[in-house]
């Protein structure tokens, strides 16, 4: 093994067992969770051993393991944008709650009399 | 209308840059319905000044939300004032307050849970093919889509019960509320009925209005906002 995939392998050991420790602290959900490790071990494995991933290409029918590797970041990329796309959602809606509370909190009464008059008197 | 049911109806108007159309359209509506509340959403000039001038209560977005977010803040101050019903009108002048009476009926007589303003139902006035055309194309996505079947999907103007209006959540803050209102009202089973109104187009509201090729990033903006919760 190289220093190479020394170092890169005991790099994604750390984020692995960080994410272990962290596992019930974590605010992620359980998927998201699983995920990570999963991609700490499998990135680890795939450096400690690159012929793993031709077999893995084979298996599939893929042919080259670089295609594997490459397929597997545009899947990841579409996800990650997905996620990243419905977290900003989430924080928009967070953004119009406040939003909202502020503009009934400060709810401007009509200047005048009210044209028909209905309603006025309670103003 | 008579003036006691007049009074139980709050009308929301969603507003942002009207400054130039807004005293037209409350000078239209006010007379007939004294509870309005214009929305201004965060607009840089001065619509929410005017609309509270003209007698309109005024709720002010510090920030753009979206058509959706206004209304949505529109109808929760409404049912805080008592609304019994709650109509939801543009304030382009696009609608004309006439057609109110026949959207607040049937909700009056409990006919309805919710109305919706039709204009392929009622009229148009100088609505361009390519609008026309869009709006058919939203007919369309919203019966398969919502499963909801009706003739006019981007109408602002709309009735709610009291119970519907509270029951019903626009979290789509953008212009794909319209869409999801249906949703809502599938979700929650409630009963609809189209009315019809008349729609005017005018070439400042339709410089202003949605392009026809928005529609698009409408429908997008609409089934991700359904994925996530």
């Amino acid at each position: 093994m190289s220093a190479f995939q020394l170092l890169a392998v005991a790099a994604l050991a750390g984020l692995l067992a960080r994410d272990l420790w962290y596992w019930y602290r974590s605010g992620a959900s359980v998927v998201v969770r699983l995920l990570r490790c999963v991609v700490w071990a499998g990135a680890a494995a795939a450096i400690a051993d690159p012929l793993l991933v031709q077999r893995v290409a084979e298996l599939l029918g893929i042919g080259r393991g670089a295609d594997v590797i490459l397929y597997v970041f545009v899947l990841a990329f579409l996800w990650t944008t997905f996620f990243l796309h419905a977290r900003c959602l989430r924080l928009e809606r967070e953004i119009t709650a406040l939003t909202r509370h502020l503009a009934i909190r400060d709810a401007t009464p009509p200047a005048g009399p009210v044209p028909g008059g209905a309603g006025a008197a309670e103003r | 209308m008579p003036p006691a049911d007049a009074a139980a109806v709050w009308v929301v108007v969603p507003a942002y840059k009207e400054a130039a159309r807004i005293r037209a359209t409350l000078a239209e509506l006010l007379p007939r319905f004294p509870n309005a509340v214009v929305v201004d959403d965060g607009s840089p000039d001065e619509s929410g000044a005017i609309a509270r001038a003209c007698g309109a209560w005024v709720l002010r977005h510090p920030l753009n939300r979206g058509q959706g977010a206004a209304l949505q803040t529109g109808i929760d101050f409404a049912l805080l004032r008592g609304a019994a019903v709650v109509v939801t009108f543009d304030s382009d002048g696009q609608h004309d307050p006439a057609d109110i009476p026949a959207v607040v009926a049937p909700l009056l007589a409990g006919d309805a849970d919710v109305t919706l303003g039709s204009r392929f139902l009622g009229r148009t006035v100088g609505m361009p093919f390519t609008r026309w055309a869009v709006l058919k194309l939203a007919v369309a996505f919203t019966r398969v889509v919502s499963r909801v079947r009706v003739t006019d999907t981007h109408n602002g103007l709309r009735g709610f019960t009291r119970a519907a209006a509270a029951a019903v959540r626009i979290r789509q803050d953008r212009m794909s509320h319209a869409s999801e209102i249906f949703d809502e009202i599938r979700r929650l089973g409630l009963r609809y009925r189209e009315v019809p109104v008349t729609v005017r187009y005018t070439a400042a509201t339709l410089a202003k209005g949605q392009s026809s090729l928005n529609a698009v990033r409408v429908a997008w903006q609409f089934l991700v906002g359904r994925v996530v919760k």
